[in-house]
């Protein structure tokens, strides 16, 4: 039987990415650590007997379906809301969604318009990943943050590795082209 | 004028200083979400957020339907009534016509009609 604190040092590891990919996918910080929860339990209650090594892709396909179902829920949602307020009932929440406010860099940033560049930079960043497409987002991320190739990714996306080049192309395009709207360049 | 250029790598390096900052409280957080999916999963289920938000979305969902069909059905019988309500006088005055002495054109006639009315006033 594996061991609980394996998993809990495998989980420590990978839960802070894990925690901004949602982030990045939901835009709402309690919807993010729900789902990185949700992505948790399905993984210790499911997979805790494989193999450690299979850990990661498992970790990493739970956790793009579990945003997957968070999004197919919030159409659902966005589609009750938008026939009741056209029936003039219920609320919409429009514009709701909050930005992370990072923690102050180290000592190395004491200028306050280091500072604040790099904050507003970071904030660009994540609005430009926002603004992606859930598919080009989660293939973009998989490939070039959590290194994965194209057939891992494939895997954990649940599709061809075709899509994922296809994705991964398109998201680079598109990231290039709305960080070259703020005058950033990387 | 210089071409724009977009380096994936580059831009995983400026993630990797998002993980980095991330603020204390989400930290926090994420630890305890963590101590609670590995050693008290059950008790996570019955708390959290997302997942009993699926399932009260669900009781939601079943509630908006009930009503909105239930709204439907009302409507649909008012409907029905004011309908039926309107129909019966029709059916009377069509039975009155069909039943009396007088040929049904008699009544589109203009003359016969002005002294109908000339004589229900006396």
């Amino acid at each position: 039987m594996t061991d609980s604190a394996e998993l809990d040092r495998f989980l420590a590891g990978v839960e802070r990415r894990a925690y901004l990919q949602a982030r990045f996918a939901v835009q709402e910080e309690a919807a993010a650590l729900d789902v990185v929860q949700d992505a948790m339990i399905k993984l210790v209650t499911n997979y805790r007997e494989r193999l450690p090594g299979e850990w990661p892709l498992l970790f990493q396909r739970i956790l793009q379906n579990t945003i997957k179902d968070y999004y197919r829920r919030q159409k659902v949602k966005n589609a009750w809301q938008v026939a009741l307020s056209t029936l003039g009932l219920g609320d919409r929440h429009d514009g709701d969604e909050d930005t992370v406010e990072y923690d102050p860099p180290g000592e190395e940033d004491d200028d306050p318009a280091v500072r604040l560049a790099q904050r507003q930079r970071l904030a660009i960043i994540e609005k430009c990943l926002h603004a992606l497409p859930l598919r080009q987002r989660q293939a973009f991320l998989l490939r070039y943050w959590e290194g994965m190739d194209t057939a891992q990714a494939a895997e954990a996306m649940g599709c061809t590795e075709g899509s994922v080049k296809t994705h991964c192309s398109r998201a680079v395009a598109a990231l290039g082209k709305a960080l070259a709207s703020y005058g950033i360049e990387l | 004028m210089k071409k724009a250029t977009f380096l994936p790598e580059s831009f995983a390096s400026h993630l990797d200083a998002l993980v980095q900052r991330l603020p204390a409280r989400a930290v926090d957080r994420l630890e305890h979400r963590r101590k609670q999916a590995i050693y008290h999963p059950e008790a996570a289920l019955r708390q959290q957020g997302s997942l009993s938000l699926g399932r009260r979305w669900l009781h939601q969902h079943r509630i908006m339907a009930g009503s909105l069909l239930l709204a439907l059905l009302l409507g649909g019988l008012s409907a029905y009534h004011r309908n039926a309500d309107h129909q019966r006088p029709v059916g009377e005055v069509d039975a009155a016509l069909l039943g009396g002495e007088l040929p049904p054109g008699a009544f589109t006639n203009p003359q016969f009609v002005q002294w109908l009315q000339e004589h229900a006033q006396q």
